[in-house]
């Protein structure tokens, strides 16, 4: 797996997270519930950012950055309750994403995945997610 | 506390590098995602890296158990098991108050973020970053 096949993988999950985040904030109620459409707001523009940063990434290795899919399957989003699961599930997928993109890049590059890991992280707090021992860690899976 | 026998530093990080490279994160084809190789003889810059994160981990958790903060000695319990290091000795409750432990723990995140960064091993650096996003998870939910 080179640097570039691991900016591709985050990438991708990035714009999956921009799609989803979109359908979560189209379905969230500003008056019902305006602190998860603040939430929902503010990880949606964080995530728009990063895609964009990793886009500039992937470029700057002279490749062709990974585009987005037409379509992604969503969760069930009929109530706050599901709207909020979605958002700590987009997270928690994030978080792995950015472990894994660690892991493969060095520099600069490894301390932007350092800091996307720390805020996906942060953000699954909001979304009612619990702290966790190895935040986007699997295989030690808060044992 | 570590359930098996001690291992060594170097066998921690090998560990380390082959928990990712299991989960697909490293194809051990040498680049910058590659474990340590540990040929005899060579000093290997990672586990001085370890054992300046294990310091401060101690020093975090010591600061934690005199505050009585359970949850943040459990985390930094976990977190020095992970490096196969040996938990800090429980010191006099009362020492340290809310404030130091929020010091510290700020401390102590800056620290594993920046050993992260220069982690040969990209398994180790990891491993670093996730106990930083732990770290930041605490300071952000108190």
């Amino acid at each position: 797996m080179t640097e570039v096949d691991a900016l591709q993988v985050a990438l991708a999950a990035e714009h999956a997270a921009v799609y989803v985040y979109g359908a979560i904030g189209g379905r969230t109620s500003r008056s019902a519930t305006p602190a998860l459409a603040t939430a929902v707001t503010a990880a949606y523009d964080a995530h728009r950012a990063r895609r964009d940063q990793l886009t500039a990434a992937v470029l700057d290795l002279d490749a062709e950055p990974v585009a987005a899919e037409p379509a992604y399957e969503l969760p069930r989003l009929d109530n706050p309750d599901q709207l909020a699961r979605g958002a700590l599930h987009v997270e928690r997928a994030c978080a792995r994403t950015y472990v894994y993109l660690v892991a493969s890049t060095t520099d600069e590059r490894r301390r932007s995945a350092i800091g996307a890991l720390n805020e996906a992280a942060v953000r699954e707090l909001v979304f009612r997610g619990t702290p966790e021992i190895f935040p986007g860690r699997d295989e030690y899976a808060d044992r | 506390m570590p359930a098996g026998p001690a291992l060594s530093r170097r066998t921690t990080l090998a560990l380390a590098a082959g928990v990712v490279a299991l989960a697909g994160c490293d194809d051990g084809d040498g680049g910058p995602d590659s474990a340590p190789t540990g040929s005899p003889g060579s000093a290997d810059p990672d586990v001085a890296l370890v054992d300046g994160v294990l310091a401060e981990l101690a020093r975090a958790q010591r600061v934690a158990s005199s505050a009585g903060d359970t949850d943040l000695v459990a985390l930094h319990g976990a977190h020095i098991e992970a490096l196969n290091g040996t938990p800090a000795p429980t010191p006099a409750r009362g020492r340290f108050g809310a404030a130091d432990v929020q010091q510290r723990e700020r401390r102590l995140q800056s620290h594993l973020v920046a050993a992260a960064v220069d982690a040969q091993s990209g398994a180790l650096a990891a491993l670093l970053a996730s106990m930083s996003a732990a770290v930041s998870q605490r300071l952000a939910s108190r």
